[in-house]
């Protein structure tokens, strides 16, 4: 299945549809989501906005969502839990307790064999050496791990791997800078080993950190998606606008989000609203990929908590 | 079944096995000789099948320290097993593996016993007491809390002896022989316990909780 | 290939001008494959989109031709449209340095002057 953007059209590795899961207070309601294929796509969202939800059920950890799912364009989630390539094909990764705390890190080689087809255990070594899981070296305990050195433990067993597609549940919460930026280039690296067939779809809730290799953005706020797009398209969606204080009320309801002092204000505004700014002597520019995002966010979270404080009245 | 066998090797740690195949056995081994070269019958019981109540309760700590909590929602490698397609039927595999060395373990105490009484009154307690701890590891799987396997050695051993005191006199009392009823609740509750840990397994696919 | 990262210019231009004067320079011959987009993003540490752009751009331009699945390739440079190409940029550059001149209160004459001292400047120097 395709996906259009501006008459260009892209293969998807995920596509979703009405996806739906409620918990107290909180609830996942998704109308369509696409995951472009060969591109880095970053979950850009708050703590709590459902981002590890959502990675859960497309990785086939939690069955308890409506909905309906559709992988490298023609596997359903039932045939995802029934024939075996589905789930060969993607590597997860997340931040949670994955393995026994009483394992050791060779065990997880060992039972990575059975679970997975596609697992070399050659190979998982080698990584567990290039990322250093283990200061030395030897085989620990998975409780004596730090939580860098667990989410380095989780990566090497999806590198040795030969798969299609990694999710990875905020990989670069733990990790050092130094780390997060390799992790970058591992990143790329694994996009460039096979040419388009190879995807990535990770979460984050601070999107500066991966910034440098992030392709397609979809940005969740309470549940839903708030906005999606190609990075270079959103940069040219949106603009940067910045003026001077007098002029902040007048142009706060053109702008997505806005933020002001006494100083001045700096806001983002769709591109194609830039002419009621007219009168408000901005200065525009592009805009980064950081301040999009919050932009967006912020609205949403606005809109959110309007609508809760009418329901309260 | 070699698949099986496999998950178990994986699955378990090797000071874990040590402690199943060379440790538990040898001690076990050891003390009911000592027990039976240095008493005898005594009312129609035999002090070393009480040994088995103790073997129970040494079995249910030792399987906390493994597994114990696996049965919770959350648990900790489960989120792992269920990457996989195949993750449940490994893990399960595995399980399985694990109660068939349990059982092989204590009918091996009661065959040692069995070599010196001749009675076959040993087997049906060492059925008992394997029932005993299949059943109370359904329990304290789902809890990841040393406390509460320590509560529930304690417990097992007295429903080990329970059970066993209450076999012996029922069979004096009835001259009836409930060796076969000792077999019959083994199977059965060896087959529950399977059937109870395949329903934790696919329950965790469907926590209230995110991992 | 140098890209900086806090320039006014977005990366993709900067990408993409480095290898249109690659191009223009005959650096590739013609028919010969760009490095792939993966390839490149990883090379220079960026995100695949951004070099994607970047050869979109070029093949806009009528620089490259993209092929479904093997990546962009270098089309045969017409010398003719590039000597047009060139001499207009260098009509432009002149036209403006007149523009210039006639701020400063230069004359035709010291215009050329200046012209035909930087060209010996040139020509001594290669």
């Amino acid at each position: 299945m395709l996906e259009t953007q501006d008459g260009k059209e892209f293969e998807s590795v995920i596509e979703g549809r009405n996806l739906h899961k409620k918990f107290r207070g909180f609830a996942l309601d998704i109308d369509r989501l696409y995951v472009p294929q060969g591109f880095a796509t970053a979950l850009i969202g708050e703590n709590g906005a459902g981002k590890t939800t959502l990675l859960n059920i497309l990785a086939g950890i939690r069955l308890d969502y409506r909905g309906e799912l559709c992988y490298f364009g023609k596997y359903t989630a039932e045939d995802r839990e029934t024939n075996p390539v589905v789930k060969e094909n993607i590597g997860y990764t997340g931040p949670g307790n994955y393995y026994l705390p009483q394992w050791r890190v060779e065990q997880v080689g060992e039972i990575s064999e059975l679970l997975f087809d596609g697992f070399h255990r050659d190979r998982f070594e080698e990584w567990c050496g290039r990322l250093a899981v283990g200061p030395d070296g030897s085989n620990r305990k998975i409780s004596a791990l730090s939580d860098g050195n667990r989410m380095k433990l989780m990566i090497a067993g999806v590198m040795a791997r030969d798969t299609k597609l990694l999710l990875m549940d905020e990989p670069a919460s733990p990790l050092d800078p130094l780390m997060r930026d390799n992790l970058c280039g591992l990143i790329r690296e694994y996009l460039a080993q096979d040419e388009g067939n190879r995807s990535v779809l990770f979460s984050t809730h601070n999107v500066a950190d991966m910034e440098n290799v992030t392709d397609y953005v979809i940005i969740m706020e309470g549940g839903r998606i708030a906005e999606t797009g190609f990075v270079e398209e959103l940069k040219e969606k949106y603009v940067l606008v910045r003026g001077e204080p007098e002029f902040s009320e007048a142009a706060a309801p053109h702008l997505v989000s806005m933020n002001s002092g006494r100083y001045g204000f700096e806001g983002i505004c769709q591109a194609d609203r830039l002419d009621a700014l007219a009168g408000c002597k901005v200065s525009a520019e592009t805009p980064g990929l950081s301040q999009i995002c919050v932009a967006i966010m912020k609205k949403y979270s606005d809109l959110h908590a309007g609508r809760e404080g009418k329901r309260g009245m | 079944m070699r698949r099986a066998f496999r998950s178990y090797m994986a699955l378990t740690l090797k000071s874990y096995r040590i402690a199943v195949f060379v440790v538990r056995p040898l001690f076990m081994l050891a003390a009911a000789f000592i027990l039976m070269w240095t008493s005898g019958e005594k009312d129609g019981l035999y002090p070393e099948n009480l040994l088995f109540a103790f073997a129970a309760a040494g079995d249910v700590m030792l399987d906390g320290a493994l597994f114990g909590g696996i049965c919770q929602r959350g648990a900790a490698c489960l989120g792992y097993m269920r990457t996989s397609d195949r993750g449940m039927a490994v893990f399960s595999g595995g399980l399985l593996v694990d109660m068939l060395f349990r059982f092989l373990y204590y009918m091996l105490i009661g065959g040692w016993c069995f070599l010196f009484t001749g009675l076959s009154q040993d087997f049906a307690a060492a059925a008992l007491a394997y029932t005993a701890v299949t059943a109370t590891i359904c329990f304290t799987r789902h809890f990841d809390n040393w406390q509460v396997d320590l509560l529930c050695s304690a417990g097992i051993a007295i429903l080990f002896s329970v059970l066993y005191l209450t076999f012996g006199i029922l069979q004096n009392r009835l001259a009836v022989d409930l060796q076969p009823a000792a077999a019959v609740l083994c199977v059965t509750v060896s087959y529950a316990a399977a059937r109870h840990m395949s329903w934790c397994l696919k329950r965790s696919y469907y926590e209230k909780e995110s991992l | 290939m140098k890209i900086l990262q806090n320039s006014g210019e977005p990366i993709y231009q900067q990408i993409a001008n480095q290898f249109r004067t690659d191009i223009l320079a005959g650096k590739y011959k013609q028919g010969e494959y760009l490095p792939s987009i993966r390839g490149l993003a990883r090379d220079l540490r960026i995100s695949v989109i951004t070099t994607m752009k970047a050869y979109e751009q070029l093949a806009q331009e009528g620089l490259v031709t993209a092929v479904q699945g093997k990546g962009f390739y270098v089309n045969a440079q017409d010398s003719e449209m590039l000597k047009e190409q060139h001499m207009r940029k260098v009509e432009e550059a002149l036209t403006e340095a007149i523009a210039a001149a006639r701020i400063a209160g230069m004359t035709g004459d010291e215009l050329t002057e200046v012209l035909l001292a930087l060209l010996a400047m040139e020509e001594g120097g290669s």
